[in-house]
């Protein structure tokens, strides 16, 4: 959480720059496999992408690869087969339910020869205590659109005695609310932070009647390492202020040495509330 | 065995002069500005009968040893009128003088006929050093029309600039945190003032400011690239004067004079931003309560009650301070204090003795609700000094002297400022060293021709408790594991137990042979270890990086540079040049696991990662000291490799502050007596940068792929800046006088790129086209920007 502040440090320093697009002289790379899954306690169609990367300057999605043998195995011996979307080429879903405790191991080989591997451990998660709403009376004077002046706030508990990382998404009637921003990502280590998260406030602002949305994933450290990297990625500034920009750390391997993306298992926790009721 | 390596170099010099035994008698003295009574530091003091001479020391000091004889002296320094003295010397005797300022002159520069003695770029043993001119740093064009010192300590050969705007510089393929910044004596930890817009040196209280490469002489040590040793203004005490700058970004005022003439003298001067004073007026409430400002101030007493006994106090306060609409806020600053005993022993016999206590602190604050916090962090430092000059004969000047400091880093202390803040309170452990250094060094002259500075340095670092140090476990590389952190043991150090020693024995060494009467070489070797280290992995360090000591985490860091060069002077020495090489080899260089964090980490040790780097290069430098037009310029082309186990998959990389070619030009017209005109002119190859090399999705964000760390260059840097200064012609006849002073930065309006970062592809109107495009984007800061500022002295 600390870390956002720092950002607006910097941004402050540099409130005298301009900007401009710039373009840059990109040499042409082999594609590398991206693996993109997600496994909760939740009972529902987890999912696991494999797409390619493409140049920095293309255009379009990146394109999933199909025909891809995709499982998922817990240490208790069971094991979850995955199959492929008919409309998503490179979506693999498999229904189950995941239990907290577990570790899940992912196994994926792909035409091509490739194979990828790697596992993760569900922990506990806290529940939500409550979410409220209220309203910014100063943005209310002067909203910078129509209605929207609602903040949300979080109250929660967070256990003292064990380190724990959490990621957080925010939905307004099921879109993801990013604080305005195509790279927003709000995760965090509880090194910092009490026992008691007494109204946190969430992101951007919602209009009365919209249906607000909190959930909050428990996190392996390996999982918290890789989206605080994702994050100098997304929201580095080129290593002026920030560090020098690389690969985030994952959790994936593949034959020669660590791939792309992130297998991540996690317990969840989901709390609405109708804004302005 | 250390000890014993100093005592053989004693004995060296002792037998070394066999001459000790003659009669011998000793002329000494101080040497000031008649104006001001301010001591000159680097006057020359040259005999002709034994055509040889000594400099003044830092103090204005100078003595030489003599047989008894009939001589003719000459005092001379640059932008004075040389004085010249035919003494006959029976006995040791006192010559204090004081030396005049140079009419401006305008008709034609005067050639001397005799031989000048101006030729210290030939003449003097040490190379790799650069004298920062004050008074040309004022005439300039500036940022914001303030002078800075630290943006033309940015412009000499070998130095390189961390950024646009900022007050870093990286020396000889050293990063921003290997320069040691001396004021009056006294380490500054961050020299920036609005992130380095400015520089925490006001240039009117600047008296002297030397910055040493190579060859550093074994007084100075604890940093692995450069010294910048800046002394300040000891106050006039001849008649009480004083001076106000109103300027387009800051204003300040010094005063200065006699508490009692001659003997006791104090300056004072404080400088303040005022862009926040402006903000009271914006019609945007928010804007209003938005704070924005630095202050600094330099204050300093004097006292010679005799010549034998002189006494400094100085003080140096700053501070910069944001505040944006009461929800966020931070501020940091440094205070140091000096207090100097100056005292003769015996004509031949100097002594300097020094206490200091340096404080860096810096904070932030957050009143955002629920999420409450204030955090404090600092580093002090306590320090004692003892520098003994013994002259002697004129052919030996012998320094040696004794080095000892606490350190406290405390890398702060997070509290929730709210009863329902998130946040709880967490201090992070705090560190302590102490600091030793022993040093012995000799200047020599050989023969007419070859002199010699040598010396050396025991350093001996100690990092003690109380301190809890962890034994982390480790990777498959054998490095501290980041991901996966265990502490697999604990050991516990009481208040001043020591943790662990260290101990480095550091040669320095210079030699200068005359080729002729205008021409040298010289080459030189040195050994630096930097104990303290800067927990940064960025390009430019912020205020709020802290700094850590040597531990059993972490090794000192290591330089040792060769160095060789030709000094030649044109023109009665009314140019000098000359061109230097270096090599550099790095051991144990502090770098940072990839993607570490290292802000507010309780385990930032298994970050740590330390590896070998080399650095070399090739600096040209010319200068004009004479005549209306006055300037340098210099180039320097430089490479500069890392190579850190568990960075860059243990590739090896450019390091941030690596540069190819740099070139920079400084130039001041004297046009008339009222009208002066000066220009700027910097080139720089452009940064490295990690370029992305694809990207690629993950739960619907556009991810960058990158490959080699540093492996792409930002654009080229460059830069023109002109300046206008102004006189009026009443200022002849007037006690008060005004001075204007205009500039423009940034004349041909280039976007310099400060950095490049990519995002989503936006259309003009700041919109999403589509999500799946992405763009890079150049930051630059300065467009072309105009600046005034009126001085009035009296």
């Amino acid at each position: 959480m600390y870390k956002n502040y720092i950002f607006i440090l910097l941004a402050a320093s540099i409130l005298w720059a301009c900007e401009e697009p710039y373009e840059l002289d990109v040499d042409q790379t082999p594609p590398q496999y991206i693996i993109d899954g997600l496994i909760t306690d939740e009972l529902t169609d987890h999912y696991i992408k494999i797409s390619t990367s493409t140049d920095f300057y293309s255009e379009g999605k990146t394109p999933g690869v199909s025909g891809a043998l995709v499982s998922v195995s817990d240490d208790q011996d069971h094991e979850y087969l995955f199959t492929e979307s008919e409309t998503e080429p490179g979506v693999y879903h498999s229904r189950f339910q995941g239990e907290i405790g577990r570790t899940y191991s992912m196994q994926v080989n792909l035409t091509s020869g490739e194979t990828f591997t790697a596992s993760d451990q569900m922990y506990q998660v806290q529940s939500v205590d409550s979410l409220t709403w209220e309203i910014d009376e100063k943005e209310q004077q002067d909203p910078e659109e129509e209605g929207f002046f609602y903040i949300l706030r979080i109250f929660a508990q967070e256990p003292q005695e064990t380190v724990d990382y959490y990621l957080f998404k925010f939905y307004r009637n099921d879109t993801l609310q990013n604080f305005d921003s195509e790279t927003g990502l709000f995760y965090a280590d509880d090194e910092l932070i009490g026992g008691y998260i007494y109204g946190l406030e969430g992101p951007d602002y919602f209009r009365k009647g919209d249906v607000a949305t909190f959930t909050m994933y428990r996190l392996s450290r390996q999982a918290y390492l890789f989206y605080n990297d994702l994050d100098n990625v997304l929201n580095g500034d080129g290593g002026m202020f920030g560090p020098s920009p690389t690969n985030p750390r994952t959790n994936i391997i593949g034959k020669d040495g660590p791939g792309f993306g992130l297998f991540q298992v996690s317990s969840v926790t989901r709390e609405s509330i109708e804004v302005g009721e | 065995m250390k000890t014993i390596g100093v005592a053989i170099l004693l004995a060296f010099i002792t037998l070394s002069n066999p001459v000790i035994a003659q009669e011998k008698i000793t002329l000494s003295g101080y040497i000031k500005d008649t104006n001001n009574g301010e001591e000159l530091i680097g006057v020359t003091v040259y005999v002709d009968e034994l055509k040889n001479g000594v400099v003044t020391n830092v103090y204005g000091f100078y003595s030489l040893t003599l047989a008894p004889g009939e001589y003719h002296i000459s005092f001379s320094y640059v932008g004075f009128e040389t004085t010249r003295k035919q003494i006959s010397l029976t006995k040791s005797q006192e010559l204090n003088i004081q030396l005049e300022d140079a009419v401006t002159q305008m008709e034609e520069v005067v050639i001397s006929s005799e031989r000048a003695e101006e030729d210290r770029n030939v003449q003097r043993v040490e190379m790799s050093r650069n004298d920062i001119d004050v008074g040309l740093v004022k005439k300039t064009p500036a940022l914001f029309g303030e002078p800075d010192i630290l943006k033309t300590v940015q412009m000499m050969p070998g130095v390189i600039s961390a950024g646009e705007g900022t007050s870093s510089y990286f020396v000889r393929g050293g990063g921003a945190d290997q320069n040691l910044i001396l004021i009056d004596e006294a380490p500054i930890y961050d020299p920036s003032h609005f992130f380095g817009l400015f520089s925490v040196f006001n240039a009117d209280v600047i008296k002297d400011s030397e910055l040493y490469k190579g060859g550093i002489p074994s007084q100075f040590g604890g940093r692995l690239s450069s010294i910048l040793d800046v002394r300040t203004n000891d106050g006039n005490n001849q008649k009480f004067a004083g001076s106000a700058t109103i300027g387009t970004l800051a204003s300040k005022v010094l005063l200065e004079g006699p508490l009692q003439k001659d003997k006791a003298s104090f300056l004072l001067s404080a400088r303040r931003s005022y862009a926040d004073v402006f903000l009271q007026f914006s019609p945007d409430e928010d804007a209003r309560n938005n704070q924005v400002y630095f202050y600094d101030i330099n204050a300093k007493v004097n006292w010679k009650p005799n010549n034998n006994n002189r006494f400094f106090l100085s003080t140096y306060l700053g501070r910069d301070a944001f505040n944006f609409e009461n929800e966020f806020g931070f501020n940091w600053g440094n205070a140091t204090t000096t207090f100097r005993w100056n005292h003769l022993f015996n004509e031949r016999l100097f002594s300097n003795t020094t206490l200091i206590a340096s404080n860096f602190d810096y904070q932030l604050e957050s009143q955002a609700t629920a999420s409450e916090f204030d955090w404090k962090a600092n580093l002090q430092e306590f320090s004692f000094k003892e520098d003994i000059t013994y002259f002697v004969s004129p052919k030996n000047t012998l320094s040696f002297g004794g080095h000892a400091s606490f350190r406290r880093f405390s890398p702060g202390t997070i509290n929730p400022a709210s009863e329902t803040s998130i946040f709880i309170t967490n201090e992070f452990d705090k560190s302590y060293a102490f600091d030793y250094a022993l040093y012995a060094g000799n200047e020599q002259q050989l023969t007419s021709r070859l002199s010699l500075l040598y010396g050396v340095r025991l350093s001996i670092f100690q990092n003690v408790g109380e301190a809890t140090i962890y034994e982390y476990a480790k990777n498959e590389q054998g490095l501290p594991d980041n991901i996966n952190i265990h502490k697999l043991d604990s050991t516990v150090y009481d208040r001043f137990e020591p943790v662990r020693t260290f101990a480095n024995l550091e040669p320095r060494f210079s030699a200068r042979y005359l080729l002729t009467d205008e021409s040298s070489i010289k080459a030189s070797y040195h050994r630096m270890v930097q104990y303290v280290h800067l927990l940064s992995n960025s390009t430019l360090p912020v205020p709020f990086n802290t700094w850590t000591p040597s531990s059993p985490y972490l090794t000192p860091q290591k330089a040792d540079q060769v160095a060789l060069g030709y000094f030649k002077n044109f023109q009665d020495n009314a140019y000098e040049f000359s061109v230097e090489g270096y090599y550099k080899a790095l051991r144990d260089v502090t770098e940072f696991a990839d993607n570490a964090n290292l802000l507010l980490n309780d385990n930032a040790p298994v970050e740590y990662r330390q590896g070998e780097g080399t650095a070399y290069g090739v600096e040209v430098y010319v200068q004009k000291m004479k005549g209306a037009l006055t300037g340098f310029g210099s180039y320097t082309w430089s490479k500069t490799q890392l190579d850190i186990p568990g960075v860059n998959n243990d590739v090896t990389f450019f390091a941030s502050y690596d540069r190819r070619h740099v070139t920079n030009w400084v130039a001041n017209y004297a046009f008339s007596n009222q009208w002066s005109f000066g220009a700027n002119f910097t080139y720089s190859t452009g940064r490295p940068f990690t370029l992305p090399v694809g990207r690629y999705t993950y739960d619907g964000y556009n991810v960058d792929l990158f490959s080699g760390r540093n492996s792409y260059r930002l654009p080229n840097y460059h830069r023109l800046d002109f300046s206008a200064n102004f006189e009026p012609r009443k200022n002849e006849t007037r006690r008060m006088k005004q001075f204007w002073s205009f500039s423009i930065y940034n004349v041909y309006n280039r976007k310099n790129a400060f950095t490049v970062f990519t995002q989503t592809a936006l259309n003009d109107d700041g919109e999403v086209i589509d999500p799946n495009r992405k763009e890079a984007r150049l930051v630059y800061l300065f467009p072309i920007l105009p600046s005034v500022s009126w001085k009035l002295t009296f």
